[in-house]
């Protein structure tokens, strides 16, 4: 458990840029002993390279920029010829 | 019908009403206001009454229904947990820090409300800036509980559980980052619904504890809750945590059979880590009979204790919160509440190593809650020990020193309803809450809906002098 004596606090704080009254001060010392044990209570034990991705998430990429650039194009298919060309070419 | 009559309509009946001309937009605000001008001296609920805005915007609904563009919120009168930005109109988070910051533009889901035409009363009371407890050394007094005004609302969705509970506004939203809207629904005997992170936009809402903080409707039905859900939900892309989730239409499907719902029992939770008193097990007891008659399947569920949940949450808030407030509590540390400081001012101490501890730690709790509905469709559980407290009774450390059942489902990451549940002896509302997997807001607000009927808590009101 991450026990802190009043002055290991005041030290701390002096860091945060805050200045409690003493009356502050004993009301935080009650507070910091909970949330102490809360914070001695969770566990550990986790592998290292254990969930990496809970920071944050990306958008998925709009259409127009999932093509991948350097992929070969697709040969191109040749257009059926229209009827009207077909009866022209008769 | 009499100003106390108007009152006490439940949306669904107003908006009927409305639609059948047999109230008038600018007669059921009156009447509110009439009713907030009797009763809100004594309960505190409101921090702000815009009269006038709200007779304006009645006259604009009443244009709205007899040109037929009328829907199911047009002329509902409703207010907001003053957290919840409203161009033009002070919004304060209940803290001397903001007592004169008017914002220049709504909150996304007021935005979506006022488009849907409701008639906004005013500004609730909170804890200040939704954390801490009842603070009597703020500008403003805290809410008191409309079944008996000795008594705690629960916090901190304060003002928004009096005022529906008193029927000084139809409906309500409230803001849920470790059950500040379903311990205020509990406490005041209203419903409230803590939704899915990322099914409601934040966007305006002054935060607590962004990874946790939930906005959410609060009023005397689940069906009301679904109506208003229905106005609110959907994606907001302005809004980091909004998820685009395929659109639902909840008040639709509330009255649903719920015949064949797997209902899981979290009776550790209730008997052991937060004990029910013995009217309220009882409830418990009882309410399971009535699921059974309802067609559900009733077993028992677990999940790991409260305590852990609960552990992760408070240090999750603590930390997030301190961070939101560092530069002001450098300067302006005398101007917050005692509550607001105890709760908040931990943070300074807890080291990044530990907040990344407890957000791993929340990562495994999630899973754990998602293996959970493998077996069952719904959790259910007391959102509460049992009713009300006095608000003597409170201490502004009581955040840390009793765990609240209610941060599982802020922790878990899922949907969570209240509803009335009973009575104790005294007649004071005992919440029953039921909490499902991701997304599943609209089986929640089904079975909700289903046992407020099977019980008919919802025929007793407050009763005053």
């Amino acid at each position: 458990m991450p026990s802190l004596t009043p002055n290991d606090m005041q030290a701390l704080l002096a860091n945060t840029g805050l200045t409690l009254n003493p009356g502050q001060m004993a009301d935080l010392v009650l507070a910091w002993r909970q949330v102490a044990a809360m914070i001695a209570a969770i566990p550990r034990d986790r592998p290292m390279a254990d969930d990496q991705a809970f920071a944050f998430r990306l958008a998925p990429p709009a259409p127009a920029q999932t093509r991948d650039p350097v992929r070969k194009k697709a040969p191109v298919r040749k257009k059926a010829p229209s009827r009207k060309s077909v009866r022209a070419r008769r | 019908m009499s100003a106390g009559d108007l009152g006490y309509l439940t949306i669904a009946e107003a908006a009927r009403l409305l639609a059948a001309r047999k109230v008038s937009a600018i007669e059921l605000t009156r009447a509110l206001l009439a009713r907030i001008a009797a009763l809100d001296p004594t309960l505190n609920a409101y921090i702000t009454v815009t009269e006038h805005q709200a007779l304006a915007a009645a006259r604009a609904a009443q244009r709205r229904l007899d040109s037929g563009d009328g829907g199911p919120l047009t002329a509902i009168p409703l207010a907001y947990k003053d957290i919840y930005e409203t161009a033009g109109v002070r919004t304060t988070a209940h803290s001397r820090l903001l007592a004169d910051n008017v914002p220049k533009t709504d909150a996304e889901t007021v935005r979506r409300l006022a488009q849907a035409g409701v008639v906004m009363l005013g500004k609730l009371a909170t804890h200040e800036f939704a954390v801490g407890g009842p603070a009597f050394d703020l500008p403003w007094p805290p809410a008191r509980n409309p079944w008996d005004p000795r008594r705690f609302t629960g916090g901190s969705s304060s003002g928004a559980g009096a005022a529906v509970a008193a029927g000084l506004a139809l409906g309500a939203l409230g803001s849920d980052t470790g059950g500040s809207i379903r311990l205020p629904a509990a406490y005041c005997g209203i419903a409230g619904l803590k939704p899915t992170p990322g099914l409601v936009s934040r966007r305006g809402v002054i935060p607590l504890a962004p990874s946790l903080d939930t906005a959410g409707p609060m009023a005397w039905t689940a069906r009301d809750c679904a109506i208003l859900l229905d106005a609110i939900a959907g994606h907001d892309a302005a809004d980091p945590a909004s998820v685009a989730v395929p659109r639902t239409t909840y008040a639709r499907g509330v009255a649903d059979s719920v015949k064949g719902l797997r209902v899981g029992l979290l009776r550790r939770h209730y008997e052991r880590d937060v004990p029910g008193t013995p009217e309220a097990l009882r409830m418990m007891t009882e309410a399971a009979a009535v699921l059974r008659d309802l067609g559900c399947r009733v077993s028992e569920a677990s999940l790991p204790p409260i305590a852990e949940f609960n552990g992760v949450g408070r240090i999750l808030i603590c930390s997030e919160a301190y961070a939101l407030h560092e530069a002001t509590l450098r300067t302006r540390l005398a101007e917050y509440s005692r509550a607001f400081r105890v709760r908040v001012l931990a943070g300074a101490l807890i080291r990044a190593a530990d907040y990344i501890a407890a957000q791993r730690r929340r990562t495994d709790l999630i899973a754990q809650m998602a293996a959970a509905f493998a077996t069952v469709d719904v959790l259910v559980t007391l959102p509460t020990a049992g009713a009300a407290p006095l608000l003597t009774e409170q201490r502004p450390d009581d955040g840390f020193a009793q765990p609240f059942a209610t941060t599982v489902a802020n922790v878990g990451a899922v949907p969570a309803l209240v509803v009335c549940g009973g009575f104790t002896a005294q007649g004071l509302p005992l919440g029953i809450e039921f909490i499902g997997p991701a997304w599943a807001e609209a089986r929640l607000l089904r079975l909700g809906h289903q046992f407020e009927r099977a019980t008919g808590t919802r025929d007793r009101r407050p009763v005053f002098q």
